[in-house]
């Protein structure tokens, strides 16, 4: 008998062997998708584990599979004791029934339907913090209150493995923090938890371990602090987050009184600036700033001849995850200078933590403005 | 290779050819519990945000009831010769409607649950059983209906109508053997989603619900023993009206035939599932 097949030995929670998950797509472009490839992983009960990767690396998928939810094609998966998989948005709601009336409904979907007690489905509710909701219609809920419907159910089951996919992410400030709190609470009494998350100090602050899966594979397992490491020292591909165009109308800026500034974020692997693209016929500052306003870095007044983009570059990424903003200062006719509104972005998976590092500066490729 | 395998109680196995492994007995036991509470959302949902509410599942085979009674008795001039037109045709139209809503309904609702499907595991069999569950709901009334106006035109109720409870087994096996089929056959093709509806014209046609099984020709009476629908039908009206029981013979054969279908369904039901998440 192949020592693989045995069953879980004491004190594991979940174990993969050689577990793959091809998406055949015949009638589409015909080739199939590789979604899990020879996964091999063990979790203890009792771990918190962060599952990290790039988008479409398979760590949605991997959660379907302990789930039960999809079969692997090859392989198999094992678990102990009760799943409960936090849901994404809307799941198991129906739009015409109440908060109370879905929760209750996923109280049953999750713990095999015994019905639940009042007293659990209130507690639910406080927990979302949506007393004042609970007898609307969840149609009128926004996202946010869905979501934190479905996570509120899924930490009060009483379930031995939580599955949490991205969701811890989507509630407010406050509720993030009550939603940490409740996970560190289920884990002390034992409950294991795997979360799949792109908020990487999410995983340094909770996680015992980590996973980092790309293109399906287990690249590495370790403690949290190596893994993130590991992944962030690779090329990221930075997706593009479309232009986001600031106009600000302001008499005596230039002709047009308008100012416009593009943000690009060039996609492929390896590709680590950012360009911002703006027009303006007043000589102009750029700062990039971060959200508690301390200054990054800035550029010296720039003087436009003409109309035409600059091409602004951040020579790397190497910000801490946070939002940023940069702002624009043009000088006005007079000789004075107005600060024009901001363009905001968020680095999102980045170091965490390390604000000395910034190998950050802002140059203006002048070539761009001669060319326009 | 389950034999030499060591599984304790509580260990879950997600294998490639059934996804989650668990023995018949203890998927039926966690089916039971689901389906309740899937059928309670469905009819607590049903008739939200709609003026007549539960009015509907009487107004839909009132009003076919009103229409093609008028043309088949005032136009058409057909007479059953055993009971007023009102009883024989709502005999026939009681049974029909609970299995044309069952797969007309049911056809999507595997489907239709994907958000839930495709992030909890339930057995899906759930969906479409729930389905059949709620039409069953409506099923009990309007039979409740149909005695009571068998009792006015015709005459009290006989022993005769116990004949409804094999008449109801064959009825309810076929009716989840279709309907199960369909809306797993759907997860995969939608195809179905417009053959369906498309059939059960046709199936209201050929069945002799509106006209009486006796205005069959005699070369096309294979038409109505082959008919399970027919045959319940025919069932119904003996047990609640004609004072007689069903031909047990033919019932007898429909379920024989009925058994074997919902054991082949479910074993493809079965094997098609673990992939079914991958498909809604």
């Amino acid at each position: 008998m192949n020592e693989r097949l045995e069953g879980l030995s004491p004190r594991v929670a979940v174990r993969l062997d050689g577990v793959g998950k091809v998406f055949s797509r015949r009638g589409h472009d015909g080739t199939d998708l590789v979604a899990l490839d020879r996964v091999d992983l063990q979790v203890m009960e009792g771990e918190i584990v962060g599952v990290v990767g790039p988008n479409g690396s398979g760590k949605s998928t991997l959660l379907k599979v302990v789930a039960g939810v999809t079969a692997p094609t090859t392989g198999t998966a094992r678990r102990r004791g009760r799943v409960a998989p936090v849901l994404e948005l809307g799941t198991g709601v129906h739009p015409d029934l109440t908060g109370r009336e879905n929760a209750a409904l996923l109280c049953s979907l999750l713990e095999e339907a015994r019905r639940p007690t009042a007293d659990h489905v209130n507690q639910i509710i406080e927990f979302a913090g949506l007393e004042q909701h609970v007898d609307r219609p969840v149609r009128f809920y926004s996202t946010g209150m869905l979501a934190r419907l479905a996570f509120s159910v899924a930490v009060h089951s009483d379930a031995s493995l939580l599955l949490i996919d991205e969701v811890l992410s989507v509630g407010d400030l406050d509720f993030q923090d009550r939603g940490r709190a409740r996970i560190r609470e289920l884990n002390s009494n034992g409950t294991t938890v795997l979360l799949v998350t792109h908020d990487l100090s999410l995983v340094t602050e909770m996680c015992h371990s980590a996973v980092l899966l790309v293109e399906g594979r287990v690249e590495m397992v370790g403690d949290a602090e190596s893994v993130i490491d590991s992944y962030v020292g690779r090329p990221r591909a930075i997706t593009d987050a479309g232009p986001i165009e600031l106009r600000v109308n302001r008499t005596g800026l230039s002709p047009d009184g308008a100012l416009t500034v593009h943000m690009n974020l060039p996609e492929g692997a390896g590709s680590t600036c950012v360009r911002f693209d703006y027009i303006t016929q007043a000589p102009a500052l750029f700062e990039l700033v971060e959200q508690s306003s301390s200054l990054v870095c800035a550029t010296s007044t720039i003087e436009v001849v003409g109309h035409g983009p600059i091409r602004f570059e951040l020579s790397t990424l190497g910000l801490p995850r946070g939002t940023y903003q940069l702002h624009a200062t043009v000088e006005d006719e007079d000789g004075g200078s107005s600060l024009f509104g901001a363009v905001p972005f968020d680095v999102e998976s980045a170091r965490g933590g390390y604000l000395l590092d910034v190998p950050t500066s802002l140059s203006v490729d002048r070539r761009a403005v001669e060319a326009t | 290779m389950a034999d030499d395998e060591v599984v304790a109680d509580d260990e879950v196995v997600i294998s490639p050819a059934r996804g989650i492994e668990q023995t018949f007995a203890k998927r039926l036991s966690s089916t039971w519990p689901l389906l309740i509470a899937w059928t309670r959302r469905d009819l607590r949902v049903r008739y939200r945000q709609s003026v007549l509410r539960s009015g509907w599942s009487l107004l839909q085979p009132l009003t076919i009831l009103a229409t093609y009674g008028w043309v088949l008795t005032a136009v058409l001039d057909i007479k059953p010769e055993d009971a007023p037109y009102l009883t024989f045709a709502w005999a026939g139209i009681v049974p029909f409607t609970f299995f044309a809503q069952s797969l007309s309904q049911g056809v999507g609702s595997i489907q239709q649950a994907g958000s839930v499907i495709s992030r909890i595991y339930l057995p899906r069999e759930v969906f479409p059983l729930s389905v059949v569950a709620m039409s069953g709901v409506d099923l009990l009334i309007m039979l409740a209906t149909l005695i009571v106006v068998a009792w006015i035109q015709v005459g009290p109720p006989t022993m005769y109508l116990l004949g409804l409870i094999p008449v109801g087994v064959v009825l309810l096996i076929w009716t989840v053997v279709v309907t199960v089929a369909a809306a797993g056959l759907t997860v995969f093709r939608r195809d179905l989603n417009f053959a369906v509806p498309l059939a059960m014209r046709v199936l209201f046609i050929v069945t002799p619900v509106m006209y009486p099984a006796s205005l069959v020709a005699e070369q096309s009476e294979w038409l109505v023993r082959l008919n399970p629908l027919a045959v319940v039908v025919e069932g119904v009206r003996s047990s609640v009206y004609r004072a007689q029981w069903p031909d047990m013979q033919l019932l007898g054969a429909h379920f024989v035939v009925a058994v074997l279908c919902l054991l082949v369904v479910s074993i493809g039901f079965r094997r098609a599932e673990p992939r079914m998440s991958d498909f809604v």
